[in-house]
């Protein structure tokens, strides 16, 4: 629903001081005080398990990286990028096989045929085939389209190799660095003669793999620990250096007389789209293989505790850990926009759901402009103001069809400042003053910041413990209060283009008229 | 902003006992193959095609005005074959969509305009952007965000979107109100 809702409207202040929706944000229960985290702030980590989109083959990673993370079966099309079909099709070849040399028109037409089934790629949205450009068709799927080699795949590998001796002869340099007395680091790294040392006196074998590792680089780095020669010398020694291309062909003579052929041409994106190739020549576009994707589990920066944790069921939507904010931090919304008057208090209507599994009490706070909007370069230009500064009660969201006999708080309790409650869900009235510039210009935008504090019961043992307070009913729950920075774009002071006032619904209406009586 | 408010005329809709609302206005060929399993809001001017083949809308789905659910064909040497199209719970389909997809996964929702091209896959907890063709057989996977001619992956969503899908859709059904 982040796309059904204009998410961007209503955002929350992260850890890292940037403005994002609610529903794209963390949390680390783990992290004291309680923090927001969103996807710049978190660690990324990708899952072992490796699948195509398309066809939902799984594999490890090992086995996706022998194929480059390529899918043999499935391919993008290079013109537009969307999905090729295997399309069948049947070709009529001699019945014998020794005769299938010769071309086929030069078998005689008595000679018996038997049809054969051939596949070739299409791409139903620009209907580009593989056949257009003179791919043959092949005759079994999958893996019937071998991937191309590229022209410098073998220099490639010769520079691949290099750098993993350079590679390997620096961590032994920084070995050395670690263990600067040759005993000590006789210990480590002799190799195979020191039978003394830590690592072959290893009884019960728990060392091997450490031990197979640094067998390893001490004998890549063995083969040149001479330290009069460097890195670079070193690199020279094993690979030859490129060349510098100073001289090009010359262009054809009827380069500028002859008319060009515009459809001919390859564009930018579909060259990037095979940055191997990089064709220039719409007949030298070639199908380009679909990539392997995976999972990612995400890490809380500060503490390393995961906040995220997909199942590992490739189509599964479920998550093992799914500490999202929206689970915690109440999420405000705008329910009505006003044809706003500027330098007056405009009534407007933000609704705040509860989607924690227990109540929740919220206050509005007024945040003069301090700092918090230098911060995140958010130019707020609009003062909000809340009538009522209480503590409001929030029912949980699983509490439904609350009766209002039965409600944590009356609506008197809150003189009418809750105009609407339902659910998990309640609607208040605040005043926003659009406010004139320095230079006294009208301003393009509404835009505000205010404080919403929460207080909430959360388990002991993940409690942020920012405010214990002794009275929580349970003793392995504390009472948590935190303070979050709701920053509200209403959009446009004008409402031209199309942009309507939203009036109160009818619901809020129905439910001031009971408030009434 | 929120959820917005929906008000219906009373007697242009139609609403059955599982709590399925169906205008009166919208075309339902073959009715007897079509299943809406309940609390299912089917606007003004749709068109859903049961008379090709069987058509499964799951609880709490929405679907937009002018929209044409139409179950995929293919094409075989004896001729054409219509399949049965499934379509998951807390699905909303936006205004003017056409539906040609084999299946729909839950908690999906489809842009204003879009096109889903024939037997086409829509996974769990995807979106469609508004104004996007989605070509024949594509699959989508979950927490995919496509867009564009054709629809490609341009986004994640977020990892709440299940939980967002079944608020909106249950609060647009609170809030679809007769006059």
């Amino acid at each position: 629903m982040a796309t059904l809702i204009d998410s961007n409207k209503v955002k929350y202040l992260c850890s890292c001081k940037r403005l994002k929706p609610l529903s794209y944000l963390y949390y680390c229960k783990y992290c004291k005080p309680l923090t927001l985290k969103c996807k710049d702030c978190v660690i990324h980590e990708i899952d072992q398990k490796f699948f195509c989109t398309n066809c939902l083959d799984n594999k490890v990673q090992k086995e996706v990286m022998a194929v480059k993370y390529k899918c043999s079966s499935c391919f993008n099309c290079p013109n537009c990028k969307n999905l090729l079909l295997t399309r069948a099709s049947s070709v009529k070849v001699p019945k014998d096989s020794a005769a299938s040399n010769q071309s086929l028109e030069q078998q005689s037409p008595q000679t018996p045929q038997q049809p054969q089934k051939v596949y070739y790629l299409i791409c139903v949205f620009c209907r580009w085939t593989t056949r257009e450009v003179g791919i043959p068709d092949v005759t079994s799927v999958p893996d019937g389209w071998k991937l191309l080699e590229n022209p410098f795949s073998k220099r490639v590998q010769e520079l691949t190799e290099a750098y993993k001796v350079i590679a390997a002869r620096e961590k032994l340099e920084k070995d050395r660095k670690k263990f600067p007395t040759l005993k000590r680091r006789s210990l480590y790294i002799s190799g195979s003669s020191a039978s003394s040392s830590i690592l072959h006196s290893d009884k019960y074998g728990i060392l091997a793999p450490a031990q197979k590792r640094l067998a390893v680089t001490a004998s890549i780095g063995n083969q040149n620990l001479d330290p009069q020669i460097t890195i670079e010398q070193q690199f020279k020694s094993l690979i030859k250096p490129a060349e510098t291309v100073d001289s090009f062909d010359e262009l054809p003579e009827d380069f500028f007389t002859k008319q060009s052929n515009i459809n001919s041409i390859t564009s930018i994106t579909q060259r990037h789209a095979n940055p191997d190739f990089q064709p220039s020549k719409t007949s030298e576009l070639y199908p380009l293989n679909k990539f392997y994707q995976s999972k990612e589990s995400k890490r809380c920066s500060g503490c390393e505790h995961n906040v995220l944790k997909p199942e590992s069921n490739i189509i599964s939507i479920k998550f093992k850990l799914h500490q999202m904010a929206v689970f915690l931090v109440p999420e405000v919304r705008i329910v009505t926009i006003p044809e706003w008057k500027i330098n007056e208090p405009n009534e407007v209507m933000l609704s705040v759901t509860n989607r924690y599994e227990g109540d929740v009490n919220i206050s509005f706070v007024n945040l003069a402009d301090d700092k918090v909007s230098n911060l995140s370069n958010f130019e707020a230009n609009a003062r909000i103001e809340f009538e009522y500064q209480d503590s409001v009660i929030i029912d949980r969201q699983d509490n439904s069809k609350v009766v209002p006999a039965q409600l944590k708080q009356t609506d008197e309790q809150t003189k009418g400042f809750v105009c609407f409650r339902r659910d998990n869900k309640i609607a208040v009235k605040c005043l926003v003053t659009p406010m004139t510039k320095p230079t006294n210009k009208e301003p393009d935008y509404v835009k505000c910041i205010f404080g919403l504090k929460c207080s909430i019961n959360m388990p002991e043992s993940s409690s942020p413990q920012i405010q214990s307070s002794s009275s929580g009913s349970k003793e392995n729950f504390t009472n948590s209060v935190i303070t979050h920075h709701v920053f509200v774009d209403f959009g446009p002071l004008k409402l031209e283009n199309g942009l309507k006032v939203v009036p109160k619904p009818r619901y809020i209406d129905d439910c001031l008229k009971t408030l009434v009586k | 902003m929120d959820v917005p408010e929906l008000l219906y005329k009373k007697p242009e809709f139609i609403e059955t006992a599982s709590g399925n609302k169906v205008s009166k206005n919208s075309v339902m060929c073959g009715s007897q193959n079509i299943i809406l399993q309940g609390r299912t809001v089917v606007l003004q001017d749709c068109i859903v095609r049961g008379d090709l083949a069987g058509v499964k809308i799951g609880r709490h789905c929405i679907i937009g005005e002018r929209v044409v659910i139409r179950p995929p064909f293919k094409r075989f040497q004896a001729g054409v074959a219509f399949f049965p199209m499934h379509i998951g719970d807390y699905v909303v389909i936006e205004d003017d969509c056409v539906i040609n997809a084999s299946t729909i996964g839950s908690y999906v929702h489809i842009g204003k305009g879009s096109v889903i091209g024939r037997r086409s896959t829509l996974k769990d907890c995807c979106a469609i952007a508004p104004n996007s063709v989605v070509p024949p057989e594509t699959i989508v996977p979950p927490y995919a965000y496509y867009s564009g001619q054709p629809a490609l992956y341009v986004n994640d969503l977020p990892e709440c979107t299940r939980e967002l899908m079944v608020d909106y859709a249950e609060t647009f059904y609170q809030n679809f109100k007769a006059v």
